[in-house]
């Protein structure tokens, strides 16, 4: 069976149970995003599906696609009834399980059939009408005709249609009275509802025939009054009974593993968008980055969506700052101020490589992206530290390990290092690290507070925290491109609302 | 049925050209203009500041409301009525609602009857609407009022109305005990399906023929069988598929209680602005303050006003302050100069008032007004008049500008009110120098407070185009008229004398 994951093969859900968490997870915030995107929409299922990160140029363009795919409405509307209605056929089949009654298992079991293979030849009929463009839904198409043409299945089809078009014709009459009741097996279609309803249209004409809304009796078992109507009609029709009941108890299990797991891809990838298209909703951009094979890098206006995601319920603004780095620009170092969103920073961009190579939006407004083949963080203040020298030496037995699996597309995010060493050792040993780092070719964004690093090399984008320049150090949370100096935040404010006369006209234009 | 007594049909809500709402309620002092329309009502104070902070950018739509206030301050007393009817039935509605919530998920029976009552109390409300807009009938001279009175009864006509009462009456009669006929086909799991109702009939108290019937019963169909009461079960199942029944006839409803629910709510809100508008024209001309109607023209830069006035001033001192005369002549900035405590804040605060309120379709606190519309309304005042030196605030400042800036299209119409002079003089007059230019060629029409005597000075030394200097007025005495009249800035706002006179103990005239 084809994966809406990887291209190549498909990962069972129990295999993909069996990941383990990313270690750079907590770091990014990212274990608080998932966490709140299942409580949100109710999915603790997909979990691990987020700890399945592509780690190829392929696999991250394979599953942009399948995103791509489900933007448009129309793919979206199919493959959303398609969940809901293989959801209804696992509901049939648990409450075959579930009742007691052996006719009514087996009408159960059927409703499970029929629903089920409606569900995959709805969708196919849609993806003729609408062909995707991905190359999973494309597979999946394929999957699902073949499926559909196998002669097992045909005749199943026939067989459960039959029965069941035999049992809708079934109709029955209730006449209630306050001390009587009768019925019979007429069905008589007149709508006591139809003319008021036309009546309150103002004259326009309602003919649809509304059934009740809401099941009168809600148990999945029979009623006493349903039980009594069905009595009566197997009286009249004891052979389709008999046919319904041998067919249902020989029936082999319909419903497979593969579709669920494939059912759970597709209830990920939707999960993912609603929420971030929810975001989007509330202000903050999200895009869908441009994978590439260089090293080319711009995040604009990209943040951390944990916090966005906080700061939106509490109605409190969050800064969009840009990381931008040319193809040839091998390192970016973050400098500034304690407190100036430098954190903040490394998670937001952190998590749009990670939300790139997982094929989903990125929060950032226009993003374009070197294609990741590991992320590795490392933040200071991580616990399980012990004293000054056991920590530095915690610290440097990680990045030494770290080093073993980095290749030239590897993502390394530094945060604050060696903080425990004097600043003289921990510029010696950073610049150091940042060798070594080069030479392995990674691209490295680094929050720090030894700014010399910054001058090393013309390879290297310096980012700097900015604060308000009126002596009370006010952090703003915007990050900007420009030397890093250390201490003098010297940017006027006028400009860094960019209110100069060239940033305003051309603000005032762009409408 | 659609109401259009504030916007005209088809009318889609613009951009939002006031996003800073907060600002323009506080620097313009809307609030005791709010008060005087709302007399007490909340209900009335949100929606009247709902109209204010969202002025309009489509002219016709302004004439509109312009027309309808016009025939509802003719009619104040049939507002009144009208508002008051109206706002009773929505009382009713949420109360009713607010008491049957409370009692929790009630039984399928009470689930009837409540639906039940709830549209009674609708329908009697639409009754007396009724009665009230055929009492009122030819008192609104105007076509859009009257237009709305025959929509309504064309709508609500006699036939609807009885054929509402008529259904509401016996589902009524049947909840009570009745007969009702049901039909259904056998649905997934063998569960019962597809149920409709195929008759509803008041229950018959001829009881003793009743059992004559069943014991020789020969009205019985043929395969027509007996449930049996007897068998508890069952006899809680009918009357449970009974209820069902019910409430499925009463949903049929649902729809018209939904339209008339949003009927009563987009009238009242409707007529709460018309009704706090005639608050207000009361209270202006007991005050014997002027109030006239502007002029909305189609073109740009035509402001012209005469007579015009600081509402909420007047409001709260209940007298008319110095009225001021503004003869915009193709201007895009207004620089106003001068004395402290000299009428300025006052004078930028009646244009803008007065523009909000004619952008909004009102009337307007002036002898005679003629103005255009702008694409946009801004305040940026300085919060605390005795502002220091201090950059915290300029940040503050420039944020808050910065922010509007984000928004702004080119054509609005900006207030500043002492920008820019929270930091130095010359770097005040630097900032200032590039944001009005950068405002001056996007078409953005400003009035200017300033301090800033050196960026004032430039202006007028180097004769910039499309711009009046303008000063609070002081006579050759050094007194102040709180007139602002046109002339070249001067180099103090006199300041030092304001301090020194109230500090030595004279008073200061205010």
């Amino acid at each position: 069976m084809i994966s809406l994951f990887l291209p190549e093969q498909m990962m069972s859900y129990e295999e993909v149970s069996q990941l383990p968490v990313p270690s750079f997870f907590r770091n990014l915030n990212l274990d608080q995003y998932v966490r709140s995107l299942c409580e949100m929409y109710d999915e603790s299922e997909l979990r691990p599906y987020f700890y399945c990160v592509s780690r190829d140029y392929a696999t991250a363009k394979y599953r942009q696609e399948v995103v791509h795919d489900l933007e448009d409405p129309e793919i979206r509307e199919a493959v959303n009834s398609f969940i809901a209605k293989v959801g209804e056929a696992v509901n049939c089949r648990q409450c075959a399980d579930s009742v007691s009654a052996t006719v009514q298992k087996c009408k159960w079991y059927v409703d499970c059939v029929n629903a089920y293979y409606q569900a995959m030849e709805d969708l196919c009929l849609a993806f003729n009408r609408k062909p995707p463009k991905s190359r999973a839904f494309y597979g999946l198409h394929q999957e699902l005709f073949h499926i559909l043409n196998t002669a097992t299945v045909k005749r199943l089809r026939a067989t459960s249609k039959t029965l069941n078009d035999e049992f809708a014709k079934f109709t029955f009459h209730l006449t209630i009275n306050k001390d009587k009741a009768s019925f019979d097996l007429a069905y008589d279609p007149a709508d006591y509802c139809g003319p008021i309803r036309t009546a309150l249209a103002h004259g326009n004409v309602v003919l649809d025939v509304i059934p009740f809304r809401d099941q009168p009796f809600p148990s999945m078992d029979l009623s006493p009054l349903e039980g009594f109507i069905l009595k009566q009609l197997e009286k009249e029709n004891r052979q389709l009974f008999l046919q319904l009941v041998a067919f249902g108890e020989r029936g082999p299990e319909v419903i497979s593993q593969e579709i669920l797991d494939i059912l759970r891809e597709l209830r990920f990838y939707l999960a993912n968008m609603r929420y971030m298209e929810r975001l989007k909703e509330g202000g903050f951009p999200i895009t869908m980055p441009l994978i590439v094979k260089d090293k080319e890098l711009y995040m604009d206006d990209c943040y951390d969506i944990v916090l966005a995601n906080r700061n939106m319920q509490e109605e409190k603004e969050v800064v969009l700052n840009d990381i931008m780095k040319a193809n040839f620009e091998k390192a970016i170092i973050v400098t500034g101020p304690n407190q100036g969103g430098k954190t903040t920073l490394a998670r937001a961009f952190g998590q749009c490589v990670y939300f790139g190579m997982m094929g989903l939006y990125v929060p950032a407004g226009v993003c374009k992206l070197p294609y990741c083949s590991g992320i590795y963080t490392h933040f200071a203040n991580e616990e399980g530290a012990d004293g000054v020298e056991g920590r530095l030496y915690n610290e440097l037995v990680r990045i030494r390990d770290m080093f073993e699996d980095l290749d030239n597309h590897s993502v390394v995010i530094l945060n604050e290092l060696f903080t425990s060493a004097p600043t003289m050792d921990s510029l010696a040993m950073s610049r150091d690290m940042m060798k070594r780092l080069m030479a392995r070719n990674a691209i490295v964004f680094y929050v720090t507070h030894t700014f010399e690093i910054a001058f090393d090399s013309d390879d290297y984008v310096s980012l700097v925290a900015t604060v308000v320049e009126d002596g009370s150090f006010r952090r703003t949370y915007r990050i900007i491109r420009k030397q890093a100096d250390g201490v003098a935040y010297a940017n006027s404010i006028a400009n860094k609302y960019k209110l100069d006369y060239s940033h305003i006209n051309y603000r005032l234009r762009k409408k | 049925m659609q109401v259009n007594l504030l916007n005209r049909p088809g009318f889609v809500p613009a951009e939002d050209i006031a996003p800073f709402k907060n600002d323009i309620v506080a620097d313009l002092g809307i609030e005791s203009i709010l008060e005087i329309m709302a007399k007490n009502d909340n209900y009335i104070l949100t929606q009247c500041r709902n109209v204010l902070i969202n002025p309009l950018v489509d002219r016709d739509n302004i004439l509109h409301r312009q027309s309808v206030l016009r025939d509802a301050l003719r009619n104040k007393k049939t507002i009144l009525s009208l508002y008051a009817t109206v706002a009773e039935v929505v009382t009713d509605v949420s109360n009713y609602r607010a008491t049957s919530r409370k009692k929790g998920n009630p039984l399928p029976a009470v689930r009837v009857l409540n639906a039940i009552e709830q549209l009674d109390i609708l329908a009697g409300g639409l009754e007396r609407l009724k009665a009230e807009i055929v009492n009122t009938y030819g008192h609104f001279t105007g076509i859009i009022f009257r237009d709305f009175y025959d929509e309504f009864l064309k709508e609500f006509d006699t036939n609807f109305t009885t054929l509402v009462h008529e259904k509401l009456t016996l589902l009524r009669a049947i909840s009570d005990g009745g007969e009702i006929q049901i039909s259904g086909t056998i649905g997934k799991g063998l569960k019962g399906d597809g149920y409709i109702v195929n008759a509803l009939s008041e229950y018959q108290t001829k009881r003793k023929f009743d059992i004559m019937e069943s014991l020789f019963s020969t009205k019985v169909k043929k395969n027509e069988i007996r449930i049996s009461y007897d068998d508890l079960a069952l006899n809680r199942d009918c009357k449970d598929l009974a209820s069902a029944g019910l409430l499925h006839v009463a949903s049929c409803f649902d729809g018209l209680s939904i339209e008339l629910m949003r009927l009563f709510d987009t009238l009242r809100a409707q007529l709460a602005f018309y009704y706090g508008c005639c608050n207000l024209h009361s209270h202006m001309e007991n005050m014997v303050f002027p109030v006239c109607f502007p002029e909305i023209v189609d073109g740009e830069h035509a402001v012209t006003a005469d007579g015009i006035y600081d509402l909420g001033i007047a409001i709260q001192n209940m007298r008319i302050p110095t009225t001021n005369t503004i003869e915009g002549d193709d201007t895009l900035l207004y620089l106003i100069t001068g004395t402290n405590h000299g009428g300025k804040t006052t004078f930028i605060r009646s244009v803008g008032v007065s523009q909000l309120m004619a952008q909004c379709g009102m009337f307007v606190p002036a002898k005679h007004m003629t103005t255009q519309v702008f694409r946009g309304i801004y305040t940026h005042f300085v919060r605390n008049e005795d502002a220091t030196m201090s950059a915290g605030k300029l940040e503050e400042e420039l944020r808050r500008l910065s922010k509007m800036i984000d928004v702004m299209n080119p054509g609005s119409l900006i207030f500043l009110n002492e920008s820019f002079a929270t930091t130095s003089e010359r770097e005040g007059a630097g900032i200032a120098e590039d944001i009005i230019k950068a405002f001056f060629d996007n078409n953005i029409t400003v009035f200017f407070v300033t301090h800033i005597y050196t960026y004032a000075k430039k202006a007028y030394d180097e004769g910039f185009p499309r711009t009046q200097f303008l000063q609070a007025e002081r006579t050759v005495e050094g007194e102040r008229t709180y007139h602002i009249t046109s002339g070249e800035p001067s180099i103090t706002g006199y300041g030092m004398e304001l301090y020194n006179r109230v500090m030595n103990g004279e008073k200061a005239g205010i």
